[in-house]
């Protein structure tokens, strides 16, 4: 079975998704985009059909052949619409179709709207296909929650028309829902605040066993991110001339700049107090050209849109006393659409609710991301209903190492399950045990975090430090259970610990800590350099010892001598309390390479010696190759 | 007797039978848990795949930035040059010499990340998939009609073809 694709057939913009492994993602268009405009055009000369972009792109030019908003004629009788105005609203020509309902003049034709998204969807179809390499035949689409039988009998038609079998049509809130995995969760009432680029749309739902139930809907047809724009423009176009007694709506090419610099600031004081609307040669009259520029803050768009804003209140209102709940019983609140994305209208949803809205997804996407979970769903992919099962570790998972530092293992975020394997060595010469000391936290030392649990493995063989191999393992299971294990590959001794409460963090507990260790990263990133300045001086004196003990025979005394007075200036000045990082780090360095100038010295010496006897000698040298074992982990337990 | 005994067989065959059903029902059992454990490591191995492709992706696109940032740093110093410059001693002639060059320096630093300017000129035939028209002028011929009159804003494509910004036109639109 190929993939069941979904999609948000919008009024002004579609999108679609697909779900791979579980995971559900967006499909771009041919052109690049997420989402695509629900718009379709027939060139003048009748010759070429255009969709999505370049429909929108020729516009202005071809107005009687370019047809957007058909969504708000999918499936309707002539007298909706007509007593709603939607069909003088729009520049192309609608009539009465015989059968009651709606007809479009495309070309020298009449087409029902549906054969007009069909369009729109024979588009997406053929994308989604050229993005996933494979055919794709089956489509969830979504509808408003308060589109009737017919319109939702014309939107699967359009699918049909397509080339698309529509497995389900599905309320688009109930796919933002299913988006944020609410359907898990026991019973509860949800509203979904959908603020798009032309429309609004309240829900208020049921969800109980997976089953969702509209309870109400309401909304403004025509309230949506086109008229804070206009908001906007207005505000600018007013100021403009004021200052220079020129009306900048009277040149087009003006405007477009407008437009585009309006949504720009708007998007922009969504994630900033302030930015600047800079427009240079904006315009020119006989005084020559005229820039615009101005400062514009949130707060000045707040005072421009406010009333947008608080209009949608209303039919908030409305659908509650219409569902028969108190705000109050909503539980959750999801934020769809562009606009929600503005700090205004999630401040006042969460006033008006007592609550903190869904934001995590797109709020341009989670209708599609939800659609295609139904998709996954009914295409037997039983990975997407677990995967919201699917946990993460809230807090990296590590274990204590030399000098008390907390070596990762498993980052947080991971999702579970999931193991990890690293290879450990012993810090002293004949060490016949280590300790396992288990960690969960981000703090780079050992002591900040907490202990989850420790064992000792024992009965290592005595061997030199660094030279046993210690493998621990940190597995965590699908239900968060950790298990630590340790084991000497020489000896296979083994050890293990079972830690059942590795993931049951509450969110405001993780905030707190990830916070914390995110002011101290500095201060403990110092620390821990610090100290394996320490660890790495002390192992090359130990190295430096080694080697002058094993070469003794071969060394002359003043080397010796050198060597030994190199590394008790080295021992001196990381034994001190306070000794300074920076110093011993460059003191390391320069023993390392007095070590291996002797080092290479005593080589070169031994290599001539062989030279000498090999003169007397022809029988040709029996050279074996040597294994280098990589060194392990530098992180020594 | 004769009854007793095939009754007996008959529940020792029984009991077989239900011990092999117990023992395949516990292979089963376990297959199956093998095979739903396998699957969720599976899951979970992919969704660390996408994180960890995710950071490579975010590390990729600093480094990316880093690079323009440098190419256009060294573009704002020519332009602050050449306002230092504008109004001495150097004509209008030699300014607009100055400012061109700088000119063609970002459309080099455009061509290395991969931009190129999409060329329209005037009297071109509209093409709605590089050009987007913001609005229309009436046309003196048939023949000019949906043809380009003022190109506003220059549009740009990206080196594998697709359109990274449309030109901004005025079109010639003709009515008899």
């Amino acid at each position: 079975m190929g993939k069941i694709i979904g999609i948000d057939l919008g009024t002004t913009n579609s999108c679609m998704a697909f779900a791979a492994g579980g995971d559900p993602d967006v499909i771009t268009n041919k052109e690049g985009n997420r989402t695509t405009p629900s718009i379709v055009a027939l060139t003048s000369d009748n010759k070429e059909e255009l969709v999505g972009i370049s429909a929108k792109n020729q516009m202005v030019t071809n107005p009687a052949q370019t047809f957007y908003s058909i969504k708000r004629l999918i499936g309707r009788r002539w007298d909706e619409v007509g007593s709603e105005g939607d069909n003088k609203r729009l520049p192309f020509e609608v009539r009465k179709s015989k059968k009651g309902g709606v007809e479009v003049k495309f070309g020298d034709s009449w087409l029902a709207p549906e054969a007009v998204s069909a369009k729109v969807l024979a588009k997406l179809k053929s994308d989604a296909e050229a993005f996933l390499g494979e055919t794709v035949t089956e489509a969830v689409i979504t509808v408003p929650a308060y589109f009737d039988d017919s319109q939702r009998q014309a939107t699967k038609n359009a699918g049909k028309i397509a080339g698309l079998e529509v497995k389900r049509i599905i309320n688009e809130p109930t796919a933002a829902a299913l988006a944020y995995g609410l359907d898990k969760k026991e019973d509860k009432l949800i509203a979904v605040y959908d603020l798009g680029g032309g429309t609004f749309d309240i829900s208020i739902l049921e969800i109980g066993d997976g089953v969702f139930e509209v309870k109400s809907t309401n909304g403004d047809t025509h309230l949506g991110g086109d008229d804070f724009d206009e908001a906007i423009i207005d505000w600018l176009v007013d100021d403009f001339k004021k200052e220079q007694n020129i009306d900048l709506r009277e040149d087009p090419a003006a405007l477009q700049r407008l437009k585009e610099a309006a949504e720009k600031a708007k998007i922009t004081l969504s994630t900033t107090e302030k930015t600047e609307i800079n427009l240079p040669y904006i315009t020119a009259d006989a005084n020559g050209p005229k820039h615009m520029r101005k400062d514009f803050t949130r707060a000045d768009l707040e005072r421009l849109v406010g009333d947008l804003v608080a209009k949608t209140f209303e039919p908030v209102k409305k659908a509650l006393k219409d569902a028969g709940v108190d705000k109050s019983e909503i539980e959750d609140v999801v934020m769809v659409g562009g606009m929600t994305r503005m700090p205004m209208v999630t401040r006042q949803v969460k006033e008006f609710f007592g609550k903190d809205p869904h934001q995590g997804v797109n709020p341009d996407e989670v209708v599609a991301i939800g659609a295609a979970i139904q998709g996954a769903v009914l295409a037997g992919d039983s990975s997407v209903s677990d995967i919201t099962l699917l946990d993460v570790t809230p807090l990296t998972l590590g274990l204590e190492t030399l000098g008390g530092i907390r070596t990762p293992l498993i980052e947080r975020n991971t999702t579970i399950p999931t193991e990890k394997t690293q290879v450990f060595s012993t810090a002293a010469d004949n060490q016949t045990a280590v300790e396992i000391h288990v960690l969960q936290g981000e703090r780079e030392m050992a002591k900040d975090n907490k202990t989850l649990g420790r064992f000792m493995l024992e009965g290592i063989p005595p061997a030199p430090r660094g030279i046993p191999q210690v493998e621990v393992s940190f597995k965590i299971d699908a239900n968060g259970i950790l298990n630590v294990s340790a084991r000497d590959k020489a000896s296979g001794k083994e050890q293990s610990i079972t830690i059942t409460a590795s993931t049951q963090l509450d969110d405001s507990e993780v905030d707190a800590l990830v916070k914390e260790a995110a002011e101290k990263a500095s201060e403990d990133k110092q620390n821990k350099e610090r100290i394996e300045a320490k660890i790495e001086a002390e192992s090359l004196v130990l190295q430096l010892e080694k080697f002058v003990d094993e070469m003794k025979d071969k060394l002359d005394d003043a080397d010796k001598e050198a060597l030994k007075k190199a590394a008790d200036e080295l021992k001196e000045l990381y034994s001190k309390d306070d000794y300074d990082a920076a110093a011993v780090k460059e003191k390391t360095k320069e023993v390392s390479t007095l070590l291996q100038e002797k080092g290479a010295a005593m080589y070169a010496k031994a290599a001539e010696e062989v030279e000498k006897e090999e003169t007397g000698s022809s029988e040709e040298a029996d050279v074996q190759e040597g294994e280098v074992i990589e060194p392990d982990d530098s992180s020594k337990k | 007797m004769a009854t007793d005994t095939q009754s007996d067989s008959s529940n020792v065959r029984d009991d077989t039978v239900t011990d092999q059903s117990n023992d395949r029902i516990s292979e089963l059992q376990s297959q199956l848990e093998q095979a739903n454990e396998a699957k969720l490591r599976a899951l979970a191995d992919f969704q660390n795949y996408r994180k960890r492709m995710d950071a490579e992706r975010a590390a990729m696109k600093e480094q990316a930035n880093s690079m323009l940032m440098h190419s256009l740093a060294d573009i704002i110093d020519d332009y602050y040059r050449s306002v230092k410059h504008s109004g001495k001693d150097a004509g209008p002639e030699k300014q607009l010499d100055g400012l061109s060059m700088v000119f063609e320096k970002l459309e080099g630093v455009l061509k290395d990340i991969g931009l190129e300017v999409i060329e329209v000129n005037e009297g071109d035939r509209f093409d709605p998939e590089t050009m987007e028209a913001i609005t229309t002028m009436p046309a003196h011929s048939e023949k000019e009609d949906n043809t380009v009159m003022h190109v506003e804003s220059k549009g740009y494509k990206k080196s594998n073809g697709t359109v990274f910004r449309t030109a901004k036109v005025v079109t010639a639109r003709y009515q008899s």
